[in-house]
């Protein structure tokens, strides 16, 4: 990224505000604070900023109104902060537009990963030929994969799970989005069939089901795949 | 409705009683009305009808002025519309109205015994519920009781750690420093598992810990456990396993984490030495064990009887008194609300817990 990444902070904590600024200007991003959600709605509208930082906890008004007011004007990615730590305050803020989120507290680095993953998918119209991650190949146009050089066989609701995560490595996909990309919007609500193929997924392409290297589950929320590490995008 | 009339005061709850039990009467008395004009024979039919409405009255009513009114009714009715009209033999009026009286006053003391019974049970499970909710006023109370000690420690920690290092900044090394802020990091890091167990605490409401029950597969949840205590302990090594084919159990995945962290939490501050943890998950045919086994000191004796009951932070060194107890407690409540079984034993080269969760109905599951 050649310009300094504007970014907009929506929190009205100032110490955790300090912290976050403080590390990313260090990574090279510009962050501008706002500390209620009418000073956030404003900045946005005024500075038009690359990512915008929500935290649901805001003093005036409910974060995921904000949310909604943010999502209707345009497309700009969305994380939201949460100190919230049940499943259906995540799923709410997915499925009202959220990019990825972030639960307090914590680290810069799981931070910094989410923010690179929204800005890949912002600056990448269409999603790269390759998807490669440690010992893990992707062939997105021919739809092979390989793990450590020898060539993985899946079924193929598990190549289309798969290539799904690929395109949208390092965000969080939540179950409702899977289950309406693959299998149509008119599914019922029973996610069985998802959890099932991704259980069998995940041990195909997993040494260890316990210490996931490349599908991470988020308990009761949905899945999340490592970062692609392949620079190769391809042309329009 | 009846237990609403019940509470209700004296007058009122006779009132709605007797209006019940009038509106009953009624209706059997069509009903049985309407087959004996059918049926000519149904003669003790009829007869054991009314005298099952009289019982159902006596018991859902517990009130005898509802209950003798309406077994005197019975039988006067039943004597004078289906019996006496059914004799073949000539039989004087007065008879039969003798015979009622005296059937009447059979179903009611039968009534009367059985409104008994109905009031002495109601009575048991209005004690039941009081000793329940003493139980669980008991549970939390510990529960909370054992918490403030395991706050203050990280809180000492953070304090003392921040202010020496307020205060000393100009003298302090670079090395001293940096492990001035980590000891700060590690409190707060623990204090954060607390703040988790705190929330599970609050759940204690009910006799049984009120559980979000889900199938969830073992092996996303262990891994979401793992990662999080990774995050909290960075030089930790943990070595995990998890069965070969997929396995899906119902559980609440919050708690089950939750119990998960609390063991390999205590396992890495209590075994007293920086080797490696295992954590293993199996599956039997009816449960899914899993095992979380150190290779330090080891459990004390005088500890062992004590391990899940709150007190075993008390008996251990303050060095060790880190939330072991607390955590083991909850570990217990949560693993007993899943029917599972949860058990600590000390081993010759450290200490080994373990806990199932039974695996539930079976279901197919197709691709």
């Amino acid at each position: 990224m050649n310009l300094k990444t504007n970014m907009l902070l929506i929190e009205d904590d100032k110490n955790t505000c300090s912290f976050i600024i403080t590390a990313l200007a260090k990574c090279g991003y510009h962050v501008i604070p706002a500390y209620s959600g009418e000073e956030g709605l404003r900045l946005a509208a005024s500075d038009c900023p690359d990512v915008i930082l929500l935290d649901l906890g805001l003093p005036d008004v409910d974060g995921c109104e904000v949310l909604k007011s943010l999502r209707c004007r345009n497309h700009t990615p969305i994380i939201v902060i949460s100190a919230r730590t049940t499943e259906y305050d995540k799923v709410q803020a997915l499925d009202l537009g959220a990019d990825d989120y972030i639960t307090k507290p914590f680290s810069l680095a799981e931070l910094m990963a989410r923010i690179r993953a929204c800005l890949r998918h912002k600056y990448t119209c269409s999603p790269g030929r390759f998807y490669h991650a440690l010992g893990l190949n992707i062939d997105l146009e021919s739809g092979t994969v390989s793990l450590d050089g020898e060539i993985v066989h899946l079924t193929h609701v598990e190549y289309q799970l798969l290539s799904l995560l690929a395109e949208h490595s390092g965000c969080i996909l939540s179950y409702q989005y899977i289950m309406n990309a693959i299998w149509g919007p008119y599914t019922d609500d029973n996610n069985q069939i998802l959890r099932v193929n991704m259980a069998n997924l995940r041990h195909k392409i997993e040494r260890n089901p316990a210490r996931p290297q490349y599908l991470f589950t988020e308990v009761g929320i949905g899945y999340r795949m490592r970062e692609n590490e392949s620079t190769d995008i391809s042309p329009e | 409705m009846l237990r609403k009339m019940q509470n209700a005061s004296g007058i009122q709850k006779h009132m709605s009683c007797a209006l019940l039990a009038a509106l009953c009467m009624l209706v059997v008395t069509g009903i049985t009305s309407v087959c004996f004009h059918l049926f000519r024979h149904l003669l003790l039919c009829c007869t054991m009808i009314f005298f099952l409405s009289v019982i159902l009255i006596s018991c859902n009513t517990l009130d005898p002025l509802c209950t003798v009114p309406c077994a005197v009714f019975s039988a006067l009715w039943l004597e004078l519309k289906v019996i006496y009209p059914s004799l073949g033999v000539p039989a004087s009026l007065r008879n039969a109205l003798a015979d009622a009286l005296c059937a009447a006053s059979v179903m009611t003391l039968i009534s009367l015994f059985i409104l008994r019974l109905a009031k002495k049970a109601a009575m048991t499970s209005v004690t039941e519920k009081q000793l329940e909710a003493a139980e669980i006023e008991k549970t939390r109370a510990n529960l909370l009781r054992a918490i403030p000690h395991d706050l203050r420690t990280p809180l000492t920690g953070i304090i003392g750690n921040s202010l020496t290092y307020l205060e000393n900044q100009d003298t302090l090394t670079d090395d001293e420093k940096t492990e001035i802020v980590r000891n700060i990091y590690e409190s707060s890091t623990w204090l954060g598992q607390m703040v988790e167990n705190l929330l599970t605490v609050t759940r204690v409401s009910k006799k049984e810990l009120s559980l979000d029950t889900r199938t969830e597969y073992v092996d996303e949840v262990a891994a979401e456990a793992l990662q999080k205590v990774e995050k909290a302990h960075q030089d930790c090594i943990i070595r995990a396993s998890v069965p070969e084919r997929p396995v899906m159990i119902p559980m609440d995945p919050i708690l089950i984490e939750q119990v998960i962290i609390n063991l390999l939490e205590n396992a890495l501050l209590h075994s007293g030495v920086n080797l490696p943890i295992d954590f293993i998950v199996s599956e039997h045919p009816d449960f899914v064990s899993f095992t979380v086994r150190d290779y330090g000191n080891g459990i004390p004796e005088s500890m062992l009887a004590h391990l899940f009951d709150g007190t075993a932070h008390s008996q251990a060194g303050p060095s060790k008194s880190k939330g072991m107890g607390i955590g083991l407690m909850i570990c217990q409540t949560i693993v007993t609300a899943h029917h599972g079984t949860i058990t600590g034993r000390s081993l010759t080269d450290g200490a080994e817990f373990t806990f199932t969760l039974p695996k539930g109905k079976e279901e197919d599951h197709e691709s």
